[in-house]
């Protein structure tokens, strides 16, 4: 800024801005009232100021434009809403097989028992009961090796040649299977 | 007289009926039963010490009666369920740990079964296996023994 009478130079515009806010130092202040320049430019920002906090005049829409805008946006919300039930819907399904899971999960838990049950006679674990498993069991009897439990098909308390035939008994059998026949793995 | 001829070849008309009648409904009648044997042959490449096959009448009026044994060591009648005599299906399973069928096609088991007519059967190998326990690839087939002249 040029042509103020003061000899202090001029302040820059934020000062400026803070002086027109009510705020500034009064050094500053001092040398507005006495620089032309200083003066004019703060009396520009307090008028620009004063006019960007009058708010806007209220903008008419004229009537059949209104409905026509009102119009797209039902249609737009009526095909949007679909999709919104179909999310809705897939959370809920989601939330209850989180549910029916935590549930399985706990009820596991107090009963002690493990996911995975390996039907009875399943001697090598290969997931179905044939004569292969009754082999296996012979084989191991032969050799005199040790028995797990799970061997014990006839629950008789020993595992012996008697196992080898329930478990040729259950490969055979045609009819369905007792379902309490499950041991754990 | 010519009363009498008349009636007399009436009475003959309607027995020559009856009797036509009589033959034709025979005929339609029920297929006749009968009772015969079905040979179960297994064919491996290594020597077999299990198997199990599961058998079941395809088509025609057929139920399985019992069950005999084959070669050795099969000799003695396989596992089966007693629920299959009667039945139209049947799995046969037999083991030795100690012996093996040699190596090629013999006869392991024979079914008795009861036909009334043509009938079909299918038979399913489930599992075979060598000494070792080791399952093998085999080939199960049914043969109807040759009646003796």
């Amino acid at each position: 800024m040029s042509g103020a009478p003061s000899t202090d130079p001029c302040p820059d515009e934020l000062t400026l801005e803070a002086l027109a806010a009510g705020q500034g130092d009064p050094a500053v202040r001092a040398h507005v009232a006495g620089c032309s320049a200083c003066s004019e430019m703060l009396e520009l920002m307090a008028e620009l100021g004063r006019e960007l906090s009058v708010s806007p005049p209220p903008i008419e829409v004229p009537a059949a434009q209104d409905r026509a805008l009102r119009a797209a946006a039902a249609a737009r919300a009526a095909a949007i809403r679909p999709r919104r039930t179909g999310r809705r819907a897939a959370v809920v399904v989601a939330a209850c097989a989180a549910a029916v899971l935590a549930l399985v999960a706990v009820r596991g838990l107090f009963t002690g028992e493990p996911p995975h049950r390996v039907a009875t006679g399943d001697i090598d674990g290969d997931g179905r009961v044939d004569v292969v498993d009754a082999l296996v069991l012979a084989r191991a009897l032969d050799r005199g090796a040790p028995m797990p439990g799970h061997c014990d098909v006839d629950r008789d308390g020993t595992v012996d040649r008697a196992d080898v035939d329930a478990i040729a008994g259950l490969a055979v059998s045609i009819g369905p299977r007792p379902a309490a026949r499950e041991r754990q793995q | 007289m010519k009363r009498r001829l008349a009636a007399l070849g009436g009475v003959l008309v309607v027995l020559m009926v009856f009797v036509l009648a009589a033959r034709g409904a025979r005929s339609a009648g029920p297929p006749a039963v009968r009772f015969r044997t079905v040979d179960v042959y297994i064919e491996s490449s290594r020597p077999l010490a299990a198997y199990q096959v599961a058998i079941r009448v395809e088509s025609g009026d057929a139920t399985f009666l019992s069950v005999e044994g084959g070669e050795q060591p099969f000799a003695e009648p396989p596992y089966y369920d007693p629920a299959a005599q009667g039945d139209a299906r049947i799995v046969l399973a037999a083991l030795d740990s100690q012996r093996t069928l040699p190596v090629g096609r013999h006869r392991v088991a024979t079914l008795h079964v009861r036909e009334a007519g043509v009938a079909r059967y299918d038979i399913e190998l489930v599992a075979a296996a060598a000494a070792d326990a080791k399952r093998v690839a085999a080939h199960a087939e049914l043969e109807s023994p040759k009646e003796a002249p």
